[in-house]
């Protein structure tokens, strides 16, 4: 029996005992978790949870706990709190109570979906081989298959092994066709998610046509500035019509309140900046520091340190030194709670020096008049308890110190 | 074939089109009279532009059941043949249309020249006949069976406007039943301008002026509510409004909503909007101008901007929309705070009723959480409280609880007066975290190591106390924690620590056997980085006199009375602590520490 098959049967029996509001709710509940609806999925969680725990309903629970988890990945949302909760939840599919429920493989994609939320290079060889371990058993006429094939194509793309990743959509695509179904399915749950790797693929290949052509077919018709545009906009940059990657790129606002940071919005907002298509000034540099203190806080600690490295270059670039350095803190903090430095240690260094030469160039003004830049465009207050740690922590903090700029 | 490219006349095929039309462009059958009607109303409308003072618009309906046939009539503009053979025989040409493109008139509905074809969907034979209100006008009679060919011709009968007469194809006879066609015209027309009147009864359809076309200026508050909410009623089929929220707009319409009067649960979805244009029902739910948060309200809405489909029976997702999708969200939000200011008794009731539902939508909407967060009620195990009571009954944290089973924390808690909110309801819980967020507050989660440590604060002892209490409590299961709480007649408390939990199973060699080397390494390199091994926490309470009492007994006393209180303990604690509990062997330890100590 699939996992859906298992549901409508339950559903079914719900409404048959009378306990249509139930009913009523879970479907709500599925609904809101794959369109994302972040804030009604977590309203409805617990009384959801409640519910299954009550009856003593460990295949429902299995269930509720995955899409709760589904929706946090996918949204970047609550991902600190999402690593213990998927490892509980694998643990209860390994009860008496679980065995047999059809949801167990879902459990296993929630895992590797949190954590590749949390540190996606990080973790991609351990969910590769997770994905190793468990796809051979499953077969295509289920949608577990689709999922964990999705899978394994974000650890391939993270691993840096893009043609594989291409190889494996094709020969997944070719076995799901086989029962009927498609990972460009536009019915199925994460068609968006599965072109959205494609492209990303592609354009790691410098396939731009290819991104282009997947770009238009199935992502050009939604609004103008969705996020899943920035992988199109960072390949009309590559090509240079510069003007249609400005058209893509979605503002920070929007980003933040859909949920949908991502690498490669931020990469978007860095080269443009970089060069001059959008100005290189404190406010795009304000927005990637919320963009990353967003995700910082949610708990994608990847994502959140490299738009902290993204706002450091680029403010080393317009010789903000002091906001450099600032962002260069914010990674270091970050560095020791990634799961696999994976080069990170070294990006932090890079802008260490960066800003060593932007100091010796006319060190104490330029660090100056940025500090009065900053100061005036942020609350002093939060500055002051932003620069604290400079003078504590940093090698960078003790030239700043004989700048005397904090003092 | 030549070489030369050739000019081709592509032709249609009339009949075919007229039944792809006919069959696939509106919903239901019912829709004709709909259509029918707005044509009679435009034309009534063209009449009154071309500037005739004393002209009184009227249109009436009528049906003759025992022939299957109803007719539309009114008084308005009328038809020339030349006007019959231009608007009425062409698909797609819209007189309606052009006389708007002319006028710039607001009044008018049609839009596509489609809605006659709608008589041909309906009808085995359908006839006109018209006459033109400009002077020396001739009366024609249109006449066509399926509306492939027609015929006209001139006829003695002096009248001005047009009747449309159809007889209706066997299977659709039952629209030319009175009841049920006046429920037709009553769902479609009741908002039109113009009086429309059933002939069989002489009854009034449209009869009813919602409230947005009245000059309220000046009346009492009770007054314009009673007409709004009888509006409401009449609007309604399902749920009786228990408040109502009108909806301004920019003066070329206006909207009502009102609140069910229904409990509802958080997610539970009722939303309705019936969208009027010019008076005329286009969209009958049209769900999503309102919030999704908002599943406890309808609402009806009537504006000249909003564009329709081609069916005319939903709308185009213009900019407009977006515009009356904005105004209605603000009215809704607004409207609710209004009420909450200023109508208690009203607000109590809503809350009641959708208590859980708005919580959800402060959480959705960040304007409606400032405006609604000090007024919406969370539901605690004390009962429905406000945030400022919770925080004001509270040391200054807030305390949420995940599950129903009481643990030690919740307690320690109730025991001292502080509210715990009930995480598991609807939307309590992401409320709670908000207003903590914008007031700088901490939220503890209950059974949590952070809760652990909030309300068991680490208390000094002396070593040899400490060596004994690890003696009398610790086990290679549990941990202690030494503290000094309230009340105080709480001697020990026993709690889950999920963390260490987690660890101690992944770490195990069930686990090894359960999963495969790829999910233990990702959790092994989760669970490495959680110092506690212990999965159990046991607080003892120094300010309790049972725990006093056992340092100023002898040892042997003290340790039975130590073996008492832990097991006591671990069999309350037993629900919460699950399958890390041994409800069996505490109460066995139970009974012969207290044989023991009975003795002399």
């Amino acid at each position: 029996m699939s996992n859906w098959d298992w549901y409508y049967n339950f559903w079914n029996e719900l409404y048959e005992n009378g306990e249509d509001e139930i009913a009523d709710q879970l479907d709500q509940f599925f609904d809101d978790s794959y369109h994302g609806n972040v804030e009604k999925t977590e309203a409805s969680y617990p009384a959801l949870i409640s519910y299954a725990r009550s009856r003593k309903n460990v295949w429902l629970e299995i269930l509720i706990r995955h899409w709760l988890l589904q929706m946090r990945a996918s949204s970047n949302h609550k991902i600190g709190e999402s690593l213990t909760e998927a490892l509980e939840l694998i643990k209860l599919t390994a009860t008496e109570e679980a065995k047999g429920c059809p949801q167990n493989i879902c459990a296993i994609d929630s895992l590797c979906y949190s954590y590749e939320a949390f540190d996606n290079i990080g973790s991609a060889e351990k969910r590769l081989l997770i994905v190793d371990e468990t796809l051979p058993d499953v077969s295509p006429s289920v949608s577990c298959f689709g999922c964990l094939s999705w899978q394994k194509l974000g650890a391939l793309e993270d691993i840096g092994r893009h043609q594989e990743a291409l190889d494996l959509a094709k020969s997944a695509d070719m076995e799901l066709r086989k029962h009927g179904g498609s990972l460009l399915d536009e019915s199925t749950h994460f068609y968006k998610y599965y072109i959205h790797t494609l492209i990303g693929n592609h354009y790691a290949l410098q396939q731009y046509d290819d991104v282009l052509k997947l770009f238009k077919r199935y992502l050009a018709s939604d609004v103008v500035d969705s996020p899943y545009h920035s992988t199109a906009c960072l390949t009309y940059f590559e090509l240079g019509d510069y003007e249609r990657a400005k058209e893509l790129l979605a503002p920070v606002e929007y980003v933040l309140q859909e949920h949908m940071i991502t690498e490669n919005w931020s990469c978007a907002v860095e080269k443009l900046s970089a060069k001059g298509i959008i100005p290189n000034d404190n406010d795009r540099g304000h927005a990637l520091y919320i963009a990353a203190k967003d995700s910082e806080n949610n708990g994608c600690m990847r994502l959140a340190f490299n738009i902290y490295h993204r706002a450091a270059k680029i403010a080393v670039l317009r010789n903000a030194s002091v906001v450099a350095a600032l962002r260069m803190l914010d990674m270091q903090r970050i560095l020791p709670q990634l799961l696999e430095p994976a080069g990170a240690d070294q990006d932090v260094g890079e802008i260490e020096n960066l800003i060593g030469e932007t100091l010796n160039n006319d060190a104490q003004d330029t660090a100056e008049r940025e500090l009065d830049t900053v100061l005036l465009t942020r609350d002093a207050a939060k500055l002051g308890s932003l620069l604290t740690p400079v003078k504590e922590d940093s090698s960078l903090a003790k030239r700043l110190l004989d700048l005397k700029i904090f003092q | 074939m030549s070489n030369t490219a050739q000019i081709y006349k592509t032709e249609v095929n009339l009949a075919g089109l007229l039944e792809v039309l006919g069959t696939n462009l509106y919903s239901r059958p019912e829709v004709a009279v709909r259509e029918l009607v707005q044509n009679a109303h435009d034309g009534c409308r063209r009449r009154e532009l071309d500037g005739d003072e004393n002209y009184a618009p009227q249109i009436s309906v009528g049906t003759d059941f025992g022939e299957g046939r109803i007719w539309i009539e009114d008084n308005g503009a009328g038809m020339s043949a030349d006007e019959v053979h231009q608007y009425l025989a062409t698909i797609g040409v819209g007189q309606t249309r052009e006389a708007r493109q002319k006028t710039q008139d607001e009044g008018l509905i049609g839009f596509f020249g489609l809605g006659f074809l709608t008589a041909y969907m309906i009808g085995k034979s359908v006839e006109v006949i018209t006459c033109s209100h400009k002077e020396g006008s001739e009366t024609v009679r249109f006449y066509s069976e399926s509306g492939r060919n027609y015929t006209l011709q001139t006829i003695s009968e002096q009248m001005t406007g047009t009747r449309v007469s159809i007889v209706l194809k066997d299977d659709l006879a039952d629209i030319s039943d009175g009841e049920k066609l006046m429920a037709v015209l009553r769902q479609y027309c009741r908002l039109l301008t113009i009086p429309i009147s059933f002939a069989n009864t002489g009854k009034p359809i449209n009869d009813i002026v919602p409230p947005w076309r009245m000059d309220m200026e000046g009346w009492p508050d009770i007054r314009k509510r009673k007409v709004m909410q009888d509006f409401a009623l009449s609007m309604e089929s399902w749920f009786e409004p228990i408040a109502v929220i009108p909806v301004e707009s920019d003066g070329h319409g206006g909207g009502l909503l009102w609140i069910h009067d229904r409990n509802t649960y958080g997610s539970e979805d009722n939303r309705k909007v019936s969208v009027f244009i010019r008076g005329m029902l286009v969209a009958e739910n049209e769900r999503d101008l309102l919030p999704s948060w908002a599943g406890f309200v309808s609402g009806t809405y009537e504006a000249a901007s909003l564009v329709p489909t081609a069916s005319r029976e939903s709308l185009q997702k213009t900019e407009e929309y977006q515009d009356v999708q904005d105004s209605i969200i603000n009215a809704l939000s607004s409207g609710l705070i209004h009420i909450a200011q200023n109508e208690p008794q009203t607000w109590n009731a809503i809350l009641r009723r959708h208590g859980q539902s708005m919580l959800g939508a402060a959480i959705a909407d960040p304007d409606f959480f400032d405006a609604a967060k000090e007024k919406l009620t969370l539901p605690t195990f004390q009962g429905e409280q406000t945030m400022a009571d919770i925080v004001a009954n509270s040391d200054g944290k807030i305390y949420v609880g995940f599950s129903e089973e009481y643990s030690a924390d919740y307690a320690t808690l109730i025991a001292t007066g502080q509210p715990i909110i009930k995480g598991f309801q609807y939307g309590a819980a992401p409320f709670a975290a908000l207003y903590a967020e914008e007031h700088g507050l901490e939220v503890v989660e209950l059974g949590t190591s952070s809760a652990i440590s909030s309300l068991f604060p680490d208390h000094n002892v002396s070593e040899d106390e400490k060596k004994l209490l690890e003696e009398w409590f610790e086990d290679e299961h549990t941990r202690l924690v030494i503290s000094h709480f309230e009340p105080s007649d709480l001697p020990v408390a026993l709690m889950l620590d999920r963390d260490a939990a987690l660890k101690s199973y992944f770490e195990s060699e069930k686990a090894d056997k359960d999963f495969s080397q790829g999910i233990l390494a990702l959790a092994r390199q989760h669970t490495n980085t959680i110092q506690s091994e212990k999965p159990r926490i046991l607080v003892i309470n120094m300010a309790a006199p049972a725990i006093r009492t056992l340092f100023s007994i002898s040892r042997d006393r003290a340790n039975l009375g130590a073996q008492q209180l832990k097991s006591f303990m671990n069999m309350i604690a037993a629900p919460a602590l699950g399958k890390q509990s041994n409800p069996q062997k505490a109460l066995q330890d139970f009974s012969s520490a207290f044989v023991e100590l009975m003795k002399e």
